[in-house]
C-alpha cells in the first residue's frame, strides 16, 4: 500500500485499535530474578515422565489383572481353592476390603474373567484393574503460570502476583486427553506478524506468511502483538520450553496487517483475511477490530466463513459495545474476557454479538526475542484483554477442526458455544451480554459426553 | 433406506416358510392334535462387538433380554415351524460416537434401549435311530429398535440425543438328540451363528444438528448349544438351552428358556 493511499484510508475509514494488554500498555516480563522460570532455575525443573508427553491412548486397564472382592465371610483357605480353580494367581491382598490384586490366565480376557468371577456368589464385585493417570500436562517450564489452561488456584506469576480460583480455566489438560490437535490444521493469526525465530514458535510456522503492510512475503512482527497472540493459540508445546500453546500439534500462518504502532486499515485487514482463507487457514484469529462496521469487513468474514474457516475474533476492550469485526457475529465468534476467577473484567466489551469469553487477564504468552533484552527477560510477556481471550478459541477451534474436519465453520462455532461454562449464572442465567453463553470449555466441547439413562 | 433392517427380516422370514413344503422328513413324536403349539420364550446373549472394521483398544459389548411369544406349527412329523413376535431390551457398552458434533459415549449406565422382536425358526429331523436323531435347525430374530432420547447434560443449552439399535441374529446348525429317556430329551447344537445390525445416533442441540450410524457384528460367529427338551406331558413341553460362543480373547453366551403348549 502507499503512504497516500494509507493516509487516506486513515482519514477516510477507521484505525484499528489493537487490543493488547487492555487499558494500559503493559508488557510484563518474566523477570530472572522473580519467576522460577529463569535459565538458572529452570535447570531444575524436572519434566515430567521423562520429558516425554503423558500419552492418553494408553490401555483403561492393567492387561491380565483382575480385582476381586470376596465376601467379608470368604476364608484365606476358600478365596485361595477358589482362585485355583479359575487358575488364577495371587499378586496383593488388601486386606481391609478383602481384595485381591490378580493374575489371569492369558487364555482368557480380563472382561471374561470378571465377568464369570462376577458370577461367582462369594465375590462381592470383579472387574479390571483399571488404570488411573494424571491429566496430561506439558513439559513446559511456565505452563505452571497459565492458569488459563490449567487453574489450580496457583500463584500465576503476574505482576501483582494475584492467584486465581482452582478451575477457573478453559479445561485444557482434560480436553488434550481427547485431542492435541492435528499438525495440517493451520491457524492464521491475522495481527502485526511473529518472532520467526522464537524458540517457542520456530518449528509451528507454517510459512513466511504476507505482510500487507509492507507489501511483501515476510511477515515479521515490528509490534510484538502477533507473537503474542500466536503463542497463546498454538505455542510448541511439550518442548521443554517456554509455554503450552492451546493446540498443541497445530500449525500457524502469519498474516501482517498490524503496523509496528499497532495500528490496521481495515484495507489491510480484509485482504489478510482473503488471503487467509485462500492459502490453507482452517481458523483465523482476529484479536483486534475497530468501531465501526463495514460492509466490505463484513463480507470478507462471509467468504472465510463460506471456506469452512473458523473464525474467533476479540469483541474488544473498551468496555462498551463489541467492535468490529467480532460484531458480525453470524461469520465469527466473538470473544469477551475472564480472568483467572472466571469474572469479568469491565473493560470487556459487550452486546447480544458476545459468543463466548475465555481468559483475558493476566495471560502468559510469547514476546519476540529481539524485543527484549534476553540477558535479562525471557522472551515471554503478560498480557490483559480480549486479544488474549480470542486465542484460546482459535486454539480450541483448531482442536476441533483437527478432530472432525467434516464439521462445518458454523457447526464448529456452536460446538464452541454450547460446550461453554455458564460462569456468571449467578447474575445472568443463560447466554448473556456479557459473557455469551459462557467461559469456554475444551473437556466438554472435545471428550465424549458419556449418556446416563 | 430407512426401512432396510425391517424388509430384510420379512424377507428372511419369507423364505424360511416357503422353503419350508420343500423338505420331507421322517416322523418324530408329535404333540397336539392340531399342529399348532403356543407357549412364551424367553432369553438372554451377550455378544462383544466389531464396530465399522475399526481397531478399538476396548471391545465393545451389548446384552439383550429377550422375550416373546411363540407360534409353532408342525407341518408334519419331525418338521415344524415357528414364529416369535415379543420384545428385547439391549444395553451397549464401550460404545463411543466420534463423528457427531459432541462425541458420545454409551456405557453401562446408558441404560437399556428396547426393540420389537420379530423371529422365525424351522427345524427338521433329517435322522431317527433308536436312541439318537440328527435335526437341522434353522433361526432368524430381528430386534428392530424403538429408540431412546437422552438429554445432553452439561452443556450451555438443551440438547438431547436419539438412539436407535437394529440387530438380526441367524443361527443354523444340527441339533444332536438324545431319546433314549423318557420325557427328557437333550440335545448338542453346534451352529454358524451371526449377529448383526446398525446404531444409529441423531444429535439435536438448537439449530446444531448431527447423525452417526455405526454397523455392528458379532465377533463370534459359531457356537454349541447344549440344552434339553422336558415333555412332562403329550401336550407341554419346557426347553432350556444355552450356549456359547468362542472368539479371540473370550467367549459370548447366551440362555433360552422356553415353554409350548400343544393345541
Amino acid at each position: 500500500m502507499t503512504a497516500a493511499n494509507r493516509k487516506g484510508l486513515v482519514a477516510a475509514a477507521l484505525l484499528l485499535s489493537l487490543f493488547a494488554f487492555g487499558q494500559s500498555p503493559q508488557k510484563a516480563r518474566v523477570e530472572r530474578d522473580r519467576k522460577q522460570a529463569n535459565p538458572a532455575d529452570r535447570q531444575k525443573i524436572h519434566s515430567l515422565n521423562g520429558g516425554l508427553p503423558l500419552r492418553s491412548g494408553g490401555p483403561r486397564f492393567a492387561p491380565g489383572q483382575v480385582l476381586i472382592r470376596f465376601r467379608p465371610s470368604a476364608t484365606a483357605q476358600f478365596v485361595d481353592a477358589t482362585l485355583a480353580k479359575y487358575e488364577i494367581k495371587k499378586i496383593k491382598r488388601i486386606s481391609q476390603l478383602n481384595l485381591y490384586q490378580v493374575a489371569i490366565p492369558a487364555s482368557v480376557s480380563v472382561e471374561e474373567m470378571a465377568y464369570a468371577l462376577s458370577r461367582n456368589p462369594d465375590v462381592l464385585s470383579a472387574g479390571p484393574n483399571y488404570i488411573a493417570r494424571i491429566a496430561v500436562t506439558p513439559n513446559d517450564p511456565l505452563f505452571r503460570y497459565q492458569y488459563a489452561l490449567s487453574n489450580t488456584g496457583q500463584d500465576i506469576g503476574a505482576p501483582g502476583s494475584p492467584s486465581g480460583k482452582s478451575k477457573a480455566d478453559i479445561k485444557a489438560t482434560a480436553g488434550w486427553e481427547e485431542t492435541k490437535g492435528a499438525a495440517d490444521t493451520v491457524i492464521a493469526i491475522i495481527d502485526s506478524g511473529v518472532d520467526f525465530d522464537h524458540p517457542d514458535l520456530k518449528n509451528k510456522i507454517v510459512s513466511r506468511g504476507h505482510d500487507f503492510v509492507n507489501d511483501d512475503e515476510e511477515a515479521t512482527d515490528d509490534n510484538g502483538h502477533g507473537t503474542f497472540v500466536a503463542g497463546v493459540a498454538a505455542a510448541d508445546t511439550n518442548n521443554d520450553e517456554g509455554i503450552a500453546g492451546v493446540a498443541w500439534n497445530c500449525r500457524i500462518l502469519p498474516v501482517k496487517v498490524v503496523d509496528a504502532e499497532g495500528y490496521a486499515g481495515y484495507d489491510d485487514l480484509i485482504d489478510g483475511i482473503l488471503w487467509a482463507a485462500d492459502n490453507g487457514a482452517d481458523v483465523i484469529n482476529l484479536s483486534l477490530g475497530g468501531s465501526d462496521s463495514d460492509d466490505s469487513l463484513r463480507d470478507a468474514l462471509r467468504y472465510a466463513n463460506e471456506k469452512g474457516v473458523v473464525i474467533a475474533a476479540a469483541a474488544g476492550n473498551d468496555g462498551t459495545s463489541v467492535f468490529y469485526p467480532a460484531a458480525y457475529d453470524a461469520y465469527c465468534l466473538a470473544v469477551a474476557a475472564t480472568d483467572y476467577n472466571d469474572l469479568r473484567p469491565d473493560w470487556s466489551c459487550f452486546g447480544p454479538q458476545v459468543d463466548v469469553a475465555a481468559p483475558g487477564e493476566s495471560v502468559l504468552g510469547t514476546f519476540p526475542t529481539y524485543m527484549v533484552d534476553l540477558t535479562e527477560y525471557l522472551p515471554y510477556a503478560w498480557g490483559d484483554g480480549t486479544s488474549a481471550s480470542s486465542p484460546h478459541v482459535a486454539g480450541l477451534a483448531a482442536l476441533i477442526k483437527g478432530l472432525k474436519p467434516w464439521l462445518t465453520a458454523n457447526q464448529i462455532m456452536d460446538v464452541i458455544r454450547f460446550s461453554s461454562d455458564d460462569v456468571n449464572s449467578g447474575d445472568y442465567s443463560g447466554k448473556d451480554d456479557y459473557i455469551g453463553y459462557g467461559r469456554i470449555n475444551m473437556e466438554k466441547a472435545l471428550v465424549p459426553i458419556k449418556l446416563s439413562k | 433406506m430407512k426401512n432396510r433392517p425391517l424388509l430384510c427380516s420379512a424377507l428372511i422370514l419369507v423364505v424360511i416358510w416357503a422353503l419350508a413344503p420343500m423338505a420331507g422328513g421322517q416322523a418324530r413324536p408329535t404333540s397336539g392334535g392340531s399342529g399348532f403349539s403356543a407357549g412364551l420364550s424367553l432369553g438372554y446373549l451377550s455378544r462383544a462387538l466389531g464396530v465399522n472394521d475399526e481397531e478399538l483398544a476396548v471391545v465393545p459389548k451389548m446384552t439383550s433380554l429377550l422375550a416373546s411369544f411363540v407360534l409353532e406349527y408342525e407341518l408334519q412329523p419331525g418338521f415344524s415351524l415357528a414364529a416369535y413376535v415379543g420384545y428385547s431390551s439391549t444395553k451397549f457398552e464401550d460404545l463411543t460416537f466420534r463423528r457427531l458434533p459432541f462425541s458420545l459415549e454409551i456405557d453401562a449406565d446408558s441404560g437399556n434401549m428396547g426393540g420389537i422382536l420379530l423371529g422365525a425358526e424351522v427345524e427338521k429331523s433329517l435322522f431317527e435311530g433308536a436312541s439318537f436323531g440328527v435335526d437341522v435347525r434353522g433361526q432368524f430374530l430381528a430386534s428392530l429398535g424403538l429408540g431412546k432420547e437422552w438429554p445432553l447434560p452439561g452443556l450451555a443449552a438443551e440438547g438431547s440425543a436419539n438412539g436407535k439399535s437394529t440387530w438380526m441374529k441367524a443361527s443354523v446348525g444340527p441339533v444332536l438328540t438324545y431319546r433314549g429317556w423318557e420325557g427328557v430329551t437333550p440335545f448338542l447344537y453346534p451352529c454358524f451363528d451371526y449377529l448383526w445390525g446398525s446404531f444409529e445416533f441423531e444429535e439435536t442441540i438448537l439449530e446444531l444438528t448431527g447423525s452417526e450410524t455405526k454397523d455392528i457384528k458379532s465377533k463370534s460367529q459359531f457356537g454349541l448349544g447344549l440344552g434339553a427338551d422336558f415333555e412332562p406331558s403329550p401336550s407341554l413341553r419346557f426347553r432350556a438351552e444355552a450356549g456359547i460362543y468362542p472368539r479371540s480373547g473370550g467367549a459370548d453366551f447366551s440362555i433360552t428358556v422356553q415353554t409350548l403348549f400343544a393345541f
